[in-house]
């Protein structure tokens, strides 16, 4: 399947030379209130051997951050208590430069211009065309093993 | 001397009786004055009317507004009568009549009075009648006061009233079609994400699928992503915003609008073609306001199709004169030639269902963006509505 390919490349053979050390390579960190949002996620980049591990709020995956190592995020925006926004401010403030994709019910173009701003890699706008997720993921998981930093300048890839 | 104090007394009498008439001629001009005042003061034409003679003493207002003059035929009963407007004239006499003969005192009524410029008044009536000792009524006076200034102040806060009423149900349908969008959007992502997954895992380990089984889970895929659009371009419709005038695409503008008006098109049977052509062209809007008129109109067309058997919507664009003229036509039954005038004033925005926002909002984005809109003639049967607006470049794309 060629659409898999480049997912596979990233996690198989010697990564990059600079990549992070201890990255989890082919993992990515779902951060969603609603339980379908994240098991349809799991479910879907099963089937791209990516591993995924999931998380029910904002607060969860701040308390188990110490534990964990480098890799992108699946970020929900709205989320009840601490939100993906605040969420992505307080990484920011750590200084911790993991890729950060934007998930959003709500098609919100000063929100998604601010997450840009602060360094997240794409917005996306639920519903999202597979296609959409899965070329904003690999660029994510690119950077990744290309020194694990984000850039500063995302794209907004909701699809109009 | 009798006869010099028979004159000096009446000498005396008469300078007595000269300062009297001096002082009841400085009293006549007064309360003339005052009389005058009052009609300057409240702009009210005031009548006294000798049902005897049937001669009519009006003050200046009733010359200044309603060019009543001194002539006979003017003081006359009759000139009254003959400028009330025909429709109201017959219910204004009968209930002067009952007054006169039921021994009445006071009358009020309200009727549409010819002016000097041609135009009718609207007029609020208040007489009051003098009966003699056989209860015959002898006399009659009164004001006509012109409320038309303060009917059409009236109307014009009916209508900021019903404006105001459409913008809070506005509101809070934005806030509500905000949460619907968000909480609708979840399951939709989620349905789009479960049905990918199913084909990838179908397509890895049945090397013998049926026939049309990937094609139907794509479609289900496919459908969901488009439900999702539709609940966000209802909420971008409904949210409350400020006015953003842009280069807009005259195509996709009409898909958008169309993916909200068209939603129960196909259960209504109702068909649109949009012109392929229409792609080329791009307009000077604010993208939001001119989809609701798009909407509005195709709405406006689909209940007008109800009641055909052929139903077909057609939207097509030209340019003139550096605008884009728009034409959303349908080949229903047509508006009735005396419907046609009123169609853009008649207030719609209180109409209890619908989405539509009313033509007269219509037409207010539309003179706003510095279009117009109108109902063309047509010689087809059906329903052609047209507006245009500032053309921007055009793409060749």
């Amino acid at each position: 399947m060629p659409l898999y390919s480049h997912f596979r490349l990233a996690g198989e053979g010697s990564p990059a030379s600079g990549a992070v050390p201890n990255a989890a390579h082919n993992a990515v960190y779902v951060i969603d209130d609603h339980q379908a949002m994240r098991q349809s996620l799991d479910m879907l980049l099963g089937t791209l051997g990516i591993a995924t591990r999931l998380f029910a709020s904002a607060r969860e995956f701040l308390d188990q951050l110490p534990s964990l190592v480098p890799a992108p995020l699946l970020l929900d925006i709205t989320m009840p208590g601490m939100t993906g926004f605040e969420l992505l401010e307080t990484l920011v403030g750590r200084k911790i430069t993991w890729p950060v994709l934007i998930m959003t019910g709500l098609n919100d173009e000063p929100l998604a211009r601010r997450a840009l701003a602060l360094g997240a890699m794409a917005v996306l706008e639920k519903p999202f065309a597979a296609e959409d997720l899965e070329s904003a993921l690999s660029r994510a998981l690119l950077a990744m093993t290309q020194g694990g930093a984000a850039p500063r300048t995302g794209t907004f890839d909701a699809a109009h | 001397m009798p006869l010099t104090d028979a004159l000096a007394t009446a000498n005396n009498k008469l300078a007595a009786e000269t300062e009297h008439c001096h002082q009841l001629t400085a009293q006549l001009l007064d309360y003339q004055l005052r009389y005058r005042l009052i009609g300057e003061a409240t702009e009210d034409a005031v009548w006294d009317w000798n049902l005897r003679s049937g001669e009519v003493d009006r003050n200046h207002v009733a010359s200044t507004l309603f060019g009543c003059t001194n002539s006979a035929a003017d003081r006359s009963i009759e000139w009254w009568k003959d400028n009330i407007h025909p429709d109201d004239r017959t219910k204004v006499l009968d209930a002067f009549a009952l007054a006169i003969e039921s021994g009445q005192k006071s009358i009020s009524a309200e009727y549409r009075f010819r002016k000097s410029d041609g135009n009718f008044a609207d007029i609020s009536d208040r007489g009051y009648f003098i009966f003699d000792a056989s209860r015959n009524a002898v006399r009659a006076v009164g004001v006509m006061i012109d409320m038309t200034e303060l009917e059409r102040t009236k109307e014009r806060l009916r209508q900021a009233e019903d404006k105001l009423i459409h913008l809070s149900r506005q509101n809070a349908m934005g806030t509500m079609a905000s949460v619907i969008a968000h909480e609708l959007n979840q399951p939709l992502a989620a349905i789009a994400n479960y049905v990918r997954a199913g084909r990838r895992l179908a397509a890895a380990a049945l090397s013998n699928a049926p026939p049309n089984f990937d094609l139907a889970l794509e479609a289900a895929e496919q459908n969901a992503l488009r439900a999702g659009q539709v609940v966000q371009r209802l909420r971008d419709l409904v949210k409350s915003r400020g006015v953003d005038r842009r280069t807009e695409r005259l195509g996709a503008l009409i898909h958008d609008a169309n993916l909200i008006a068209l939603v129960d098109a196909e259960s209504a049977g109702v068909t649109c073609h949009v012109e392929p052509g229409i792609e080329g062209f791009t307009v000077t809007a604010d993208r939001i306001q001119i989809q609701q008129v798009i909407i509005n109109l195709v709405r406006n067309a689909m209940e007008a199709l109800l009641t055909t058997d052929h139903r077909d919507i057609f939207i097509s664009a030209r340019e003139v004169d550096g605008l884009v003229e728009i034409s959303v036509r349908d080949n229903g039954p047509g508006i009735p030639i005396d419907r046609r005038a009123g169609v853009f004033s008649d207030l719609m925005t209180t109409k209890a269902t619908g989405m539509g926002i009313g033509l007269s909002i219509c037409r207010t984005i539309i003179e706003a963006h510095g279009g117009k809109i109108w109902l063309a003639d047509s010689l087809e049967p059906g329903t052609d509505f047209r507006f245009t607006l500032p053309a921007a470049a055009r793409l060749d794309a």
